[in-house]
């Protein structure tokens, strides 16, 4: 009897400590359906009805971030994800496959040491930094530089996974240091130090302003530098620069054997942006120049090299010729591949209107082609938002945007937030 | 001589009273604007001390749809930090105000942006309105009028901006003169001199034995018919460092 009522009180207050500490527990649960179709290309430069391309994508995932104060100076958080994803591909003899699998990820968690106002802080776990602050291309994110490539979708979690590290940083006034040791990103395919180091040194006022450099083992530095200011109350302008040792895209000559290489000779990238609010409408306009992107001499040289082992690909030269053609698709997910861009948007995302819209163009102006895409959204009530969004890649066979295997896509997504 | 000595002094007592009467006409005529002004400002903050409020905008619109946001609002003196409590999707977004510059942090993406003060966050709210509680750091007075507005007779204060960055150009207050210098209403300009919408004052509540204001509606100035009420509660004084005031705090604010 009396392990009974002992039982039953260890069990009052350990529930009775559960909920309490359940009431700390910060949470945001935002749970999320799409649903794709794609008007794909019968075929493209790179796929010369090869490989398979996928034709619609259904995607239900709940996105959970939770923040926990444990004591006074120590704190926790996690985000993670739960996946449940179908995809059908279209195979080149137009038979479609159907895949389905989900899939748990920890997205951040971390353990945080700081003062009242965290202007003192240390944490260890796997962390988010998104540093950037662009609007289409986040040049300023060299710690996993193709996380947003080969552009920020609002609707893949994935690409907002953080990287494990420990991170320590202090602010003086309005100058904030921040240091960083890390593991390394896959995206580094050349590179295979254990870690990275990394320091951010930021002003924030006026004119905000940061710095940021980064050093793999076996490589020399890489640099990054963002800076904003507000040009009128309603017209915000940033740049954001990076010089980063090693190419994103692979070498046109080693695209056709099984170790793509990259160069290391050293690259700039820049983007300048200029963001204009009217009543509830914005209008962003960006231009991007990087070196990372083949320049019209290399462009010419993919052109020939992809006529080259398309003849190759009935003869003895066969597997060079996939070889060819399954990296230089894989290249198409790295990002720009050429080196002049321009961005407009102009949305009225803030309006409370039935129906918001945003409409963006993507030029590539060494070749032309354009991405357009269009949004279309709605606030049902506090928690049910659904958004309609069209996208449309438009240029020329050997294009950047004409190469890619879709030509259209519709994307209908809901979300409830909880 | 006697005669004399007497005229002198009912001349000169004449005199006094009428300097003394036509310093009262003046001084009513024309009060200081600045003490007017500062008078305003503590309808909506406590000077320097820091302290929180919540602000709730209700957004009207031609339809019947009420759209509607919670936020709290942190502020020590030209630095302000918003949370936005409701609705649902945009809980855990934050917003910050350095004099001038404003950022906004967005959950989902971990971001946090330089924003314009002339954004707007929901209806006729601005992010200037919701963080901007005090006019008399941002504005400064022109002149000051007499006026009679609503049927009231009140003072008209003619603001202008003070420094680039504020989110009007030009403000014009009404003060009742009735009720002891309270707020009756506050029009705003754009640079070109554009009437952009207005505040109506409607009511006040008493915060540590002093009023502050509990809604005020701001007004379309092209349609009349679409309109926020904001609707402030929970004005209470805090010890804030401002140290809090930062970017990298946005996404830890203990709310």
């Amino acid at each position: 009897m009396f392990r009974l009522g002992l039982s039953l009180c260890i069990f009052n207050i350990a529930s009775a400590q559960a909920e309490a500490l359940l009431d700390q527990i910060d949470l945001r649960q935002k749970l999320q359906a799409t649903h794709e179709v794609s008007d794909l290309r019968q075929q493209t430069q790179f796929n010369p009805k090869l490989f398979p391309n996928e034709e619609t994508h259904k995607q239900l995932s709940l996105d959970t971030d939770a923040k926990l104060p444990v004591t006074r100076n120590v704190s926790s958080s996690a985000r993670f994800a739960l996946f449940w994803d179908q995809k059908e591909q279209l195979k080149a003899d137009n038979e479609v496959t159907t895949e389905t699998d989900s899939d748990a990820l920890l997205l951040e968690g971390d353990l945080s040491f700081h003062s009242r106002y965290r202007d003192k802080q240390t944490r260890i776990g796997r962390i988010n930094t998104n540093w950037s602050q662009g609007f289409n291309w986040n040049v300023a994110d060299i710690l996993k530089p193709n996380r947003t490539q080969p552009s920020f979708d609002d609707d893949n979690l994935r690409q907002q996974q953080g990287i494990d590290m420990i991170m320590t940083g202090f602010r003086q006034h309005d100058v904030s240091y921040t240091f960083i040791a890390a593991d390394v990103n896959n995206d580094y395919q050349q590179n295979n130090s254990p870690y990275q180091l990394a320091m951010r040194m930021a002003y924030e006022g006026d004119l905000d302003v940061a710095l940021i450099w980064q050093k793999l083992e076996n490589s020399a530095s890489n640099w990054a530098f963002t800076f904003s200011s507000l040009l009128t109350d309603s017209t915000t302008f940033r740049i954001e620069s990076a010089y980063e040792t090693q190419r994103k895209l692979p070498t046109i000559d080693s695209l056709a054997t099984p170790n793509t290489e990259f160069d290391e000779t050293g690259y700039f990238k820049s983007v300048m942006s200029l963001q204009t609010s009217m009543r509830t409408w914005d209008i962003s306009v960006e231009y991007l120049f990087t070196e990372h992107g083949y320049d019209k001499q290399e462009q010419n040289q993919w052109n020939l090299k992809s006529a080259f082992y398309e003849q190759q690909l009935n003869t003895a030269n066969a597997a060079q010729s996939y070889q060819f053609f399954g990296n230089s698709s894989s290249t198409l997910n790295l990002g720009q591949l050429n080196q002049q861009y321009a961005y407009f948007s102009y949305g009225n995302l803030r309006s409370s209107q039935l129906f918001n819209w945003r409409q963006s163009v993507q030029i590539n102006l060494q070749d032309d082609s354009q991405y357009h895409k269009l949004e279309l959204g709605q606030k049902w009530n506090s928690q049910w938002e659904s958004r309609l969004q069209t996208e449309w890649f438009n240029g020329c066979d050997k294009c950047e945007f004409g190469r890619v295997p879709s030509e259209y896509t519709v994307r209908l997504s809901v979300y409830l937030s909880l | 001589m006697r005669k004399t000595v007497l005229f002198l002094a009912s001349f000169f007592s004449l005199l006094c009273t009428f300097t003394a009467y036509s310093a009262a006409s003046t001084f009513e005529s024309s009060p200081n604007g600045d003490e007017l002004l500062s008078q305003f400002d503590q309808y909506r903050g406590f000077a320097d001390k820091g302290f929180s409020f919540i602000v709730k905008n209700q957004s009207h619109n031609n339809s019947d749809s009420i759209k509607e946001n919670r936020l709290k609002v942190k502020v020590l003196s030209e630095r302000s930090v918003v949370s936005f409590l409701t609705p649902e999707r945009d809980k855990g977004r934050a917003m910050l105000k350095e004099g001038k510059n404003m950022w906004l942090y967005i959950p989902g993406t971990r971001k946090v942006i330089r924003i314009a003060p002339a954004q707007r966050l929901i209806g006729e709210t601005s992010n200037g309105d919701v963080v901007g509680t005090t006019f008399s750091s941002g504005y400064t007075v022109e002149s000051v009028e007499k006026d009679n507005v609503y049927d009231q007779a009140a003072w008209r204060l003619n603001l202008t901006a003070s420094k680039e960055g504020e989110t009007y150009s030009k403000i014009a207050l009404w003060l009742s003169r009735e009720t002891g210098n309270k707020p009756i209403k506050s029009e705003f300009y754009s640079r070109s001199g554009k009437l952009l919408k207005t505040a109506i004052y409607e009511s006040f509540i008493e915060v540590n034995g002093v009023l502050k204001i509990k809604s005020m509606k701001l007004v379309d100035a092209l349609r009349e018919n679409k309109f926020t009420t904001m609707i402030f509660s929970q004005y209470q004084l805090e010890d804030l460092d401002s140290a809090m005031f930062n970017k990298d705090a946005l996404r830890y604010l203990d709310f």
